[in-house]
């Protein structure tokens, strides 16, 4: 953010240092602090382990918002509502979502970017097998796999299948739309139901998978940390928390050798800030990798600067767009076939800089699979 | 096909550990990068300085010329070209207006040495506040004339045309200057009006995150003459391209790295097996291999390194953690004892048979079956 906007006060003044001025019970509200990508970057840059993105965040949830941009943020904190209702009829969605004159209405009230194409809304739909295996995984697809992508949230399905016996829950959200946009009730209405959901099957020996890296870090780092009060509840989030994987690093982990086919791609992979802040590697660039025929790089560049619901806010599209061309432009040297990555934002920002089509690496190794 | 472990695990992202990484991957071992962070040689000014090693601090029989033609390739394959060379002494003009002396330095700094020359500009960047053309061209110009020889050096102050918001800070002027098409234009076409009849111009370290050797070449074919970038207070540009550049080399040769959380112990088995665990969310991560290279700085406690008893036969320790190094030598034995390093435990990694003899020596110990930490 600090190197495309020099205004940006940067995450030690947002964070530590105005909490300093906040403990004393003074109100430092600033629009800066809708700034914040949520990235975690900071915490991962002090060497003294401060809880940087956590203050920024908590400062967040307590900051109070106004007119159409407040409307517009509780909309945004609730992709699954907003899923449901647009799975209902969702031909008509995706119509009443490209055309002209309602997207200059979205604009004129709630501020939402004419620049960005929204995802299509599908009826969500997968298809489980019982195959008798002895570990059990609950597959988690998030709100934008699960109304956005139910293609991606079969293949995930098929593969998690060769190794465990799958199920999907209902529940759909992580949560994070709702603290990224601020939203403290949906945020805790949110952890609540998948805790309750999902505490008793992983202490039953369940393992939680995600195929996005944001759900994945929500459950992993965030639910231990923002339900910590409740001594009974905090248990129930650290146990989600151990059990929680991300597709690559559970199929590394349990899942089979298969042999893999040949595919013949050139690949630009790019990290998302999510995975970087999980600390487990690159999982999915050594499965690629392991494919003949793939050949692939990652991408030298940070943030993608989609940030979930970040790039489609009207006032935050340019440095959206700004923060994203470094990747945008490591990706035009590359020239690759496809663009890859494991988070769904991320994906889209690719596509819309770039033009080139961009697939969850998930899809490749089904090709290989194939 | 798909696997879980690995044959060597490096701990840290100095200078060692990065030179250990990429002699390791170089044998053939898979290599897992481990750090909190960056090292602090990738936040200065990149130059390293074999003069200042005292005689015997380190075993050669060569003067550590194979160590410094592998960084040399290196660094070329990174796409950040270096000069120097064994036995060979560079100036690198500082922000203060001096010369540091060392052995080696990257393109960045031009490729001459700006004493030999004529006619050099000074161009300051009036945003840019911690590089001051006027102090800098006034402190060389008083050097050259107390030596009685040298250039005549002008101080130029360049405003970036067309500029409604000019960039305060090194990093974000460079960032810009990777992304903006059209400030990168203005700011080669202001460099080029200063250019004529100069041998050399000297700006801050400004020019680019990413910039590599070649696009570097093309900047000052464009401008028409060479550029030295002179390195900023820390963390400078200079140090982040060559950072960003190894890690994109290391990805490349398939280095997987785990950056941004600390490694909180240590195991270790027997001499084909150790591993280690770092504190990341949800569960530690724990990682496996068959060596271990210990590149954690002269302030890291994970191992004791004090005595040789203490360290297995399968961990390396080199750079900083050797505790033998001096402020003005420490990337020189960082370099040396780093690559050393990688490749001693990418050849016990391979198996027992690739163990080496005396080649490669004084990095490591001798072999104790001492169980580390827990």
């Amino acid at each position: 953010m600090i190197k495309v906007l020099p205004d940006f006060p940067g995450p030690k003044a947002l964070g530590p240092a105005l909490e300093r001025v906040r403990k004393e019970g003074i109100r430092c509200e600033t629009p800066w602090l809708d700034y914040c990508l949520g990235c975690h970057g900071c915490e991962i840059a002090c060497p003294n382990g401060v809880n940087v993105a956590g203050l920024i965040r908590r400062a967040k949830l307590k900051q109070k918002k106004s007119g159409r941009t407040a409307v517009r943020d509780t909309l945004f904190a609730r992709p699954d509502l907003l899923g449901r209702l647009g799975s209902i009829a969702p031909t008509l969605t995706n119509v009443l979502l490209d055309v002209q004159p309602n997207r200059w209405l979205m604009s004129g009230f709630l501020k939402i970017s004419t620049k960005r194409s929204f995802p299509s809304y599908y009826s969500p739909k997968v298809t489980l097998k019982r195959n008798g295996a002895s570990r059990h995984t609950i597959f988690f697809p998030g709100c934008f796999i699960r109304h956005n992508h139910p293609s991606l949230m079969q293949t995930v399905v098929d593969v998690l299948q060769l190794c465990s016996s799958v199920e999907v829950p209902p529940e759909a959200c992580c949560g994070i739309p709702a603290l990224a946009n601020g939203d403290s009730p949906q945020l805790m209405s949110d952890l609540r139901r998948n805790v309750e959901a999902f505490a008793s099957k992983v202490e039953n020996g369940a393992s939680i998978v995600t195929a996005c890296a944001s759900c994945g870090h929500m459950l992993k780092a965030e639910y231990p940390r923002l339900l910590h009060e409740d001594p009974q509840v905090a248990g129930l989030a650290r146990s989600i928390s151990e059990h929680t994987y991300d597709l690559a690093e559970f199929l590394l982990e349990f899942g089979p050798k298969p042999e893999l086919h040949p595919v013949q791609l050139r690949l630009a992979y790019h990290a998302p800030c999510h995975l970087k802040a999980q600390g487990i590697g690159r999982p999915w660039l050594r499965i690629l990798r392991a494919i003949p025929g793939i050949q692939v790089e990652e991408m030298a560049a940070e943030c993608c600067g989609m940030a979930g619901t970040f790039g489609f806010k009207q006032e935050k599209y340019q440095v959206s767009m700004d923060i994203g061309e470094e990747l945008f432009g490591a990706i035009r040297t590359y020239r690759p076939d496809l663009g890859v990555s494991e988070c769904g934002t991320c994906r889209m920002q690719i596509e819309h800089g770039t033009g080139i089509e961009a697939l969850h690496p998930v899809e490749i190794l089904q090709r290989a699979l194939a | 096909m798909l696997h879980k472990g690995f044959d060597v695990l490096v701990i840290g992202e100095g200078l060692a550990g990065v030179l250990a990484s990429a002699a390791a991957a170089r044998q053939g071992a898979r290599v897992a990068l481990v750090s909190k962070g960056p090292g602090s040689f990738m936040l200065a000014d990149d130059c390293i300085d074999f003069a200042a090693l005292a005689p015997g601090a380190l075993d050669s029989e060569d003067g550590f010329k194979r160590e410094i033609q592998f960084f040399l390739d290196t660094a070329a394959a990174a796409g950040c070209e270096y000069r120097g060379g064994p036995g060979e002494t560079i100036s690198v003009p500082t922000i203060l207006g001096g010369f540091r002396d060392v052995t080696l330095a990257p393109v960045y700094f031009g490729g001459c040495d700006p004493r030999q020359l004529k006619a050099v500009a000074v161009v300051g960047f009036p945003s840019i506040l911690d590089f001051d053309a006027n102090f800098v061209a006034e402190r060389l110009s008083g050097m050259a004339r107390n030596e009685a020889s040298g250039p005549t050096y002008t101080a130029h102050q360049l405003e970036i045309a067309g500029l409604s918001e000019p960039p305060r800070l090194e990093i974000q002027f460079a960032a810009r200057f990777d992304r903006d098409a059209n400030f990168r234009a203005a700011v080669l076409a202001a460099l080029a009006s200063v250019a004529k009849s100069m041998d050399l111009l000297m700006v801050p370290g400004v020019l680019g995150l990413n910039t590599g050797t070649a696009e570097l070449r093309d900047m000052w074919r464009q401008v028409g003459c060479p550029i030295c970038e002179i390195a900023t207070l820390p963390p400078s540009v200079l140090g982040i391209r060559l950072f960003r550049r190894f890690r994109q080399y290391l990805s490349r040769m398939g280095v997987e790295e785990f950056t941004g959380f600390a490694v909180a112990k240590v195991w270790f088995r027997d001499e084909h097996h150790c591993a280690i665990e770092v504190e990341t969310p949800g569960r530690a991560l724990q990682l496996e291999a068959a060596a271990l290279v210990l590149a954690t700085g002269a302030f890291s406690h994970l191992i004791d390194t004090s005595t040789s008893a203490n360290v297995p036969s399968n961990v390396f320790v080199c750079g900083g953690a050797l505790n033998i190094s001096e402020p003005r030598n420490e990337n020189a034995i960082a370099l040396v004892t780093g690559i050393r390093a990688g490749i001693r435990a990418a050849k016990l990694g391979a198996g027992p048979c690739g163990k080496m003899t005396g080649d490669w020596t004084n990095v490591s110990t001798a072999p104790t079956a001492m169980p580390l930490a827990r």
